[in-house]
């Protein structure tokens, strides 16, 4: 419930963050420099006297387009080799599951590193390299998955009435094995956030003006001894938004499996 | 094969709903006409081993019968003696991983199954053949309403579009005796009984008025009542159609009323096949005969312990170089235990596999 909550806070903060903020993100104010929280500004400015409550909020735009676009894309990517290697089995099932064991192999931000490297920083092509990381994952669940879905009794039956295999997979493969997937996905969403974070923080991420959690903190993170509020703050609300969508992922998983329910 | 040849007589007899049906039915032929022939199916030789492990598990053993057109065939054995299995080897739906399906021949409506593309036998299934399985709660779809999944069956076979299916739905419903249609085919299968998910299975089956129909234990997990309902439906609807039927069953008993002729299989091997009546009065393998004294009877031996067959069935994993049934028979002599008897006829029609052949009442 608490991971739901703060999970719709965190979408609608994203949402609704051009209202929200109480002032531009980039409105850069040299006068007003590392001021400390007041009315005025709630968390306080940066070193460029921008309002940070403002960044924050427009940071978790950008960071949950990216989180969300990436689950999206390495779900769909995912479910469908998952789904084909899981359904034909034999030769299929291992090319396509070892393909997801060599990605597994590579720690992922070590992988996010050198595709980002290649493919350059944009918001774009962190979500479609953050999606790219998170492909096995969804494979072997699909894959799995299916294992179970095609030994049912209706996939028999349909089969013998002449339904054809990509027929087969998308009308009663899929549809069957949302429920694992679904938890899945929101147990992925903290941690694209949390790559995105990271590798906004190396630099090679979201670009400044621009605000993301990630590069918020590190920015921050050239005054931590100075004025440790700029790490701080947006690491909390970072953290918090983490934690919720785990417990959201948690909650789903606990009502869409039986076995877990007390 | 034309799609439209599928339609050429009404399923519920009565085609007012709508206009798209009436003129699917404009202009088509008024029987299906394939090569002129008197079996709808025939079966050479078929055996099926599983692999597992690299030892061969023998479930179908140089299996061989044949269904007229419009046939009721009961398929019968217990549980094990590969009835299924060759009903699925027939159809190729067996795992290619681990079973290997070898035939003569199986001839269905003129097309060699073991020789057609699987894309040529996909579109056979459910249009010309279709199989209606043991378990109607795990033979739907949980998250498909009824009214997708048999409409589905339409759209693939026949390429209706999504209304011409609707219509046709709701008379298929009306077929199988599901009132209610509207609501229904918004109902998703739990909220079905037993009884009225075997007919939705049933109505999916003949959406396209197959040329044979094969149930794999339809009733067997329905209560008996339900299950009389089930067998006179699909007594009705195979005289309805002229349509072929095998039955695969372990309970003798749904079988009497039904099927034309019986088959008996026993680990995997056809031990005896004839005439229905013939077969349940008078049956000629001491299996057959031990499954029918078997049977619980209201007019007889109420006191006494119900006779049963001793013994087990034999390991499918071992080869057997005599009779498989030799070892619980009272009547084996030497001979069974060498030799496997060939099927031999002992009759019209009527044959056993068996050196002995007791002539015994049940």
């Amino acid at each position: 419930m608490a991971g739901l909550l703060i999970a719709i806070a965190a979408i609608g903060i994203g949402l609704f963050a051009n209202i929200l903020a109480p002032h531009d993100y980039a409105a850069v104010d040299v006068t007003q420099r590392f001021l400390p929280p007041s009315l005025g500004h709630p968390f306080g400015t940066d070193e460029f006297g921008r309002d940070l409550l403002s960044r924050v909020i427009f940071g978790a735009r950008t960071s949950l387009i990216v989180a969300l676009s990436s689950t999206l894309v390495g779900a769909t990517l995912g479910v469908v080799l998952g789904v084909t290697a899981g359904y034909f089995g034999r030769a299929s099932d291992e090319a396509i599951m070892r393909l997801m064991d060599i990605m597994l192999a590579f720690p992922s931000i070590v992988l996010g590193i050198a595709l980002a490297t290649v493919l350059g920083p944009s918001i774009s092509n962190l979500a479609l390299i953050i999606g790219f990381i998170q492909i096995p994952a969804f494979a072997r669940v699909a894959r799995s998955s299916t294992l179970v879905v095609k030994a049912q009794e209706y996939v028999v039956a349909a089969r013998t009435l002449g339904q054809s295999n990509a027929g087969i997979m998308i009308r009663h493969v899929v549809p069957n094995i949302l429920g694992p997937l679904v938890v899945l996905a929101s147990l992925t969403v903290p941690g694209a956030i949390v790559t995105e974070a990271a590798l906004s923080f190396l630099g090679l991420g979201v670009q400044p003006p621009t605000p993301s959690w990630g590069n918020l903190v590190f920015d921050g993170t050239r005054f931590i001894y100075s004025y440790p509020l700029l790490v701080a703050l947006p690491g909390i609300v970072l953290s918090i938004a983490v934690l919720g969508f785990n417990l959201l992922g948690d909650g789903l998983r606990d009502v869409l499996d039986p076995r877990s329910r007390r | 094969m034309d799609y439209a040849m599928c339609w050429t007589l009404e399923v519920g007899g009565d085609y007012r709903h709508s206009q798209a049906s009436r003129r699917m039915l404009s202009g088509v032929t008024p029987a299906y006409q394939g090569t002129p022939r008197h079996s709808v199916l025939r079966v050479e030789n078929l055996s099926v081993d599983f692999i597992r492990g690299g030892l061969g598990l023998h479930a179908v053993r140089q299996l061989s019968y044949e269904i007229g057109v419009g046939e009721a065939v009961a398929l019968v054995g217990e549980s094990g003696s590969g009835k299924t299995v060759s009903a699925l080897a027939v159809l190729r739906l067996l795992p290619s991983r681990t079973a290997r399906v070898s035939a003569t021949s199986i001839d269905f409506d003129g097309n060699d199954l073991t020789r057609l593309a699987d894309s040529e036998l996909r579109k056979l299934r459910g249009y010309r053949v279709s199989m209606v399985f043991q378990d109607p709660l795990s033979s739907l779809n949980p998250l498909m309403t009824i009214g997708q999944q048999i409409s589905e069956v339409l759209t693939t076979h026949l390429g209706l579009s999504d209304s011409q299916a609707a219509v046709r739905t709701q008379q298929l419903l009306d077929m199988v005796g599901i009132a209610g249609h509207s609501r229904r085919m918004r109902s998703y299968p739990h909220e079905f009984s037993g009884g009225m998910r075997q007919r939705v299975m049933i109505a999916m089956a003949l959406a396209c008025r197959p040329a044979l129909l094969i149930a794999d234990e339809p009733t067997t997990a329905l209560d008996v009542t339900v299950q009389a309902q089930i067998m006179e439906l699909l007594a009705n609807l195979r005289k309805e159609f002229g349509m072929a039927v095998l039955l695969i069953t372990h309970d003798i008993g749904i079988v009497a009323g039904f099927a034309d002729r019986t088959l008996v299989m026993y680990s995997g091997r056809l031990v005896e096949s004839g005439p229905t009546e013939n077969v349940l009065a008078h049956p000629r393998h001491p299996y057959t005969l031990g499954l029918l004294r078997s049977i619980p009877r209201v007019d007889r031996n109420r006191r006494g312990e119900l006779p049963s067959i001793r013994g087990m069935p034999p390991n499918p994993y071992d080869a057997i170089p005599g009779c498989a049934f030799a070892p619980r028979c009272a009547w084996a002599i030497p001979q069974c235990h060498v030799s496997s008897p060939a099927l031999e006829a002992v009759g019209t029609d009527w044959a056993a596999a068996c050196w002995v052949k007791p002539n015994e009442a049940v």
